[in-house]
């Protein structure tokens, strides 16, 4: 009997510490401005910190008068006035309208749901789930999201001064759902669980000042990770920045990301992090260096450089206009490829460098890529000929293509067509499957020649475009060499040699042949105005010749008596 | 003695030919279609260095690094049939062209090819992420 009375009690006094746990107080203001005065809530008393409060428009708004703690807030309307003190939320607090001033906001447990209020105050919160969902935030603020659960926050959040915004728990952190958030100070955003945080996902973030990314999460970092709405805009040169936490895993994704304003944008990624680019455009210049990078469809107007370094390799969509002078390195320690265009070709307008010493580099590798200023390697490991990709030069100023070293360019497919200006070879070139000469003319000399593969064709060729210089072809079909000098285009033709690995090399000049004055007695005279240099380069096959030649171009007024002859090693 | 002595390491030796000697991959790139309601038709294309003692072809798709959560199939090389949702193979001499189907469209795609030979010995995994 005893111990039933004191079961009894026990469960009296539990009870009636539920019914305090659970008391809703919901702010009336009919006495005073004063938070701790019992006839300013309903029902009547004073929160502790097991209860629940509600605040809402009233001719007296509350004022704290020291430091308070309540397990949830929900400020649907009106104002709260911290006073300089803090208001520490335990569990669940809740923003939907109204402002809260001058003070500190703690806010722990489950939720933390910004839903349109005003907030002038510091905000400290370490939740489950943090929901930005409308606010406009004008203090220094950080929050934590610790929980497990997706958080989809709606957006239309305004921050009006330094945020930073982690994720320590394994689940997604997502904003601007459905209205775009504005962030008109420093943004930190800091990644340590799986699972990315998502900003500008379908709507357009705008950032007015610098942002600034840690990841250590296998899953990373993304803006405009939603629908093809999503995405984010960077104004007035403003810096995106790695902080000192690093980036050393994971993606870093920008989609759809705008940068306005000049200055350098530099980040850099370690460990195994891939930074990707979709659809961006950056103003400024741009250094981006990372394990592994991925370009698509997005334009730098700037001068870019791009250091990869993963030991797997990097293939990027293409798709990619770089109209400043544009450097690719490929710091891998193995023979990982750092692969562009392989969808759809690049647009190169300005010079482009591609450096590397052990990886691959290989551009151009399908589609057709463009190249308007001057191309440089410094690496037989950088090669145009992996893929089916067609490299097409239209610069309206003189071209080179150039080498550090003796290195031979490798090209499945090469094609001019320059509107004025003309294409150096200042390095070998071999063509595998294609030379298009449509307009502009390419200049090659004995020590860089170009050379066609035996399947390789050539379509094209006029006045409008030839080689001036030498060209060697390999195999056995016809074909006609698009030689030409000057402003002449004079053509020659070989048959078919017999063997496939024989080779044959052409070139025309428009000046006096440099062979000597020994003439066979049915000449008469030695033109000094052109002449072919056809030379066997490979094998022993026999062809003929058809040479094309206007004779007018030498004042030749009697074709009839006309010779063409061939020098034959002494006359 | 000796002569057993000589038969163990010989066996031990040709088993481990046979196991070290799965084809590596020679390359590999992921064709994407334009994505349509999230997702986009994803063609794997491998090249071989050899097709000589190659059993099967193990394809791993995922959005993240090391995962396999958008695709993972071992064709049996020179499949002929079975395949279902897209999923195909052919082969044209040392190039393999094998549909995936329709792969949820992500940002970034990590994919890992391995060959398998007859003693089930796996090639070094032919790792590339693309977008």
């Amino acid at each position: 009997m005893k111990v039933s009375l004191k079961y009894t009690v026990l469960f009296i006094f539990l009870f009636a510490n539920f019914n305090l746990f659970a008391t809703k107080y919901t702010w009336t203001g009919n006495s005073s401005t004063a938070w701790t005065t019992s006839n300013n809530w309903s029902p009547v008393g004073v929160p502790n910190t097991t209860d629940s409060v509600k605040i809402v428009t009233r001719t007296n708004a509350p004022v704290l008068g020291a430091n308070t703690t309540v397990k949830e807030l929900d400020l649907t309307s009106g104002s709260i006035s911290l006073s300089g003190y803090s208001l520490t939320v335990s569990n669940n607090a809740y923003f939907y309208a109204g402002t809260i001033s001058n003070g500190t906001l703690v806010l722990r447990g489950s939720n933390a749901i910004f839903n349109g209020s005003t907030l002038n105050v510091t905000i400290d919160a370490i939740v489950a789930r943090v929901d930005f969902s409308g606010g406009v935030f004008n203090y220094q603020s950080s929050f934590e999201q610790t929980g497990t659960s997706t958080t989809n926050g709606a957006g239309g959040c305004t921050f009006n001064a330094p945020i930073t915004i982690k994720k320590s728990g394994a689940a997604y952190l997502t904003m601007g759902v459905s209205s775009a958030d504005i962030f008109n100070s420093t943004l930190k955003v800091i990644n340590t669980a799986t699972y990315a945080i998502q900003l500008g996902y379908n709507t357009v973030a705008s950032f007015y000042d610098s942002l600034i990314f840690e990841n250590s999460s296998s899953s990373g970092i993304s803006i405009g990770g939603g629908n093809a709405n999503g995405g984010g805009h960077i104004y007035n040169g403003k810096k995106i920045a790695i902080g000192t936490g690093g980036f050393t895993a994971g993606l870093l994704t920008l989609k759809n990301f705008v940068q306005t304003g000049t200055g350098q944008q530099t980040f850099v990624t370690t460990g195994s992090a891939i930074t990707s680019l979709a659809g961006c455009s950056f103003e400024g210049d741009l250094t981006i260096t990372s394990p592994g990078i991925l370009l698509k469809t997005s334009t730098f107007n700037g001068t870019t450089e791009f250091i990869r370094s993963s030991t797997s390799s990097s293939y990027s969509d293409g798709g990619n206009v770089f109209n400043g002078s544009t450097t690719f390195r490929n710091n891998a320690t193995n023979t990982a490829s750092f692969r562009l265009g392989v969808q759809t070709g690049d647009q190169y307008n300005g010079n482009v460098s591609f450096i590397t010493t052990t990886g691959y580099i290989q551009p151009a590798y399908s589609g057709t890529s463009e190249f308007k200023g001057n191309v440089s390697m410094s690496s037989s490991l950088v090669v145009f000929n992996v893929g089916t990709g067609k490299l097409l030069c239209t610069g309206t100023s003189n071209q080179t293509f150039s080498t550090s070293g003796s290195l031979t360019y490798l090209v499945s497919k090469f094609a001019v067509n320059k509107s004025s200006g003309t294409v150096t070879f200042n390095a070998p070139i071999t063509i595998d499957s294609l030379l298009e000469l449509t307009s502009g003319n390419i200049i090659t000399s004995s020590t860089n020649l170009l050379t066609l593969k035996a399947v390789a064709t050539v379509s094209g060729g006029s006045l409008s475009s030839f080689v001036t210089g030498p060209i060697k072809k390999i195999g056995n079909t016809s074909f006609k060499f698009p030689v030409g000098k000057g402003v002449d285009y004079r053509p020659v033709t070989i048959s078919a040699p017999s063997i496939l690995t024989d080779a044959f090399t052409a070139e025309y000049f428009n000046s006096a042949q440099t062979n000597g004055s020994t003439k066979d007695t049915s000449i008469n005279y030695i033109s000094d105005c052109n002449y072919w240099n056809v030379t066997k380069t490979t094998g022993s096959s026999n062809v003929a010749l058809t040479f094309n030649w206007y004779k007018s171009s030498c004042d030749v007024f009697d074709i009839d008596s006309t010779k063409l002859a061939r020098w034959n090693g002494t006359k | 003695m000796k002569k057993i002595r000589f038969i163990i390491v010989a066996a031990f030796l040709m088993l481990f030919h046979t196991l070290g000697n799965a084809q590596a991959i020679g390359d590999a790139f992921i064709v994407n279609a334009a994505p349509q309601g999230g997702y986009t038709q994803s063609v794997l294309n491998i090249v071989l260095t050899d097709t000589v003692n190659v059993s099967s072809i193990i394809v791993k798709v995922g959005s993240l690094d090391g995962s396999q959560d958008l695709f993972s199939y071992t064709f049996t090389f020179d499949q002929s049939g079975g395949f279902s949702n897209g999923v195909g193979y052919s082969r044209s001499g040392y190039k393999v062209s094998c549909p995936l189907g329709n792969l949820v469209e992500t940002a970034v795609y990590f994919t890992e090819v391995t060959s398998v030979n007859s003693s089930g010995a796996l090639s070094p995994a032919f790792k590339f992420v693309s977008n």
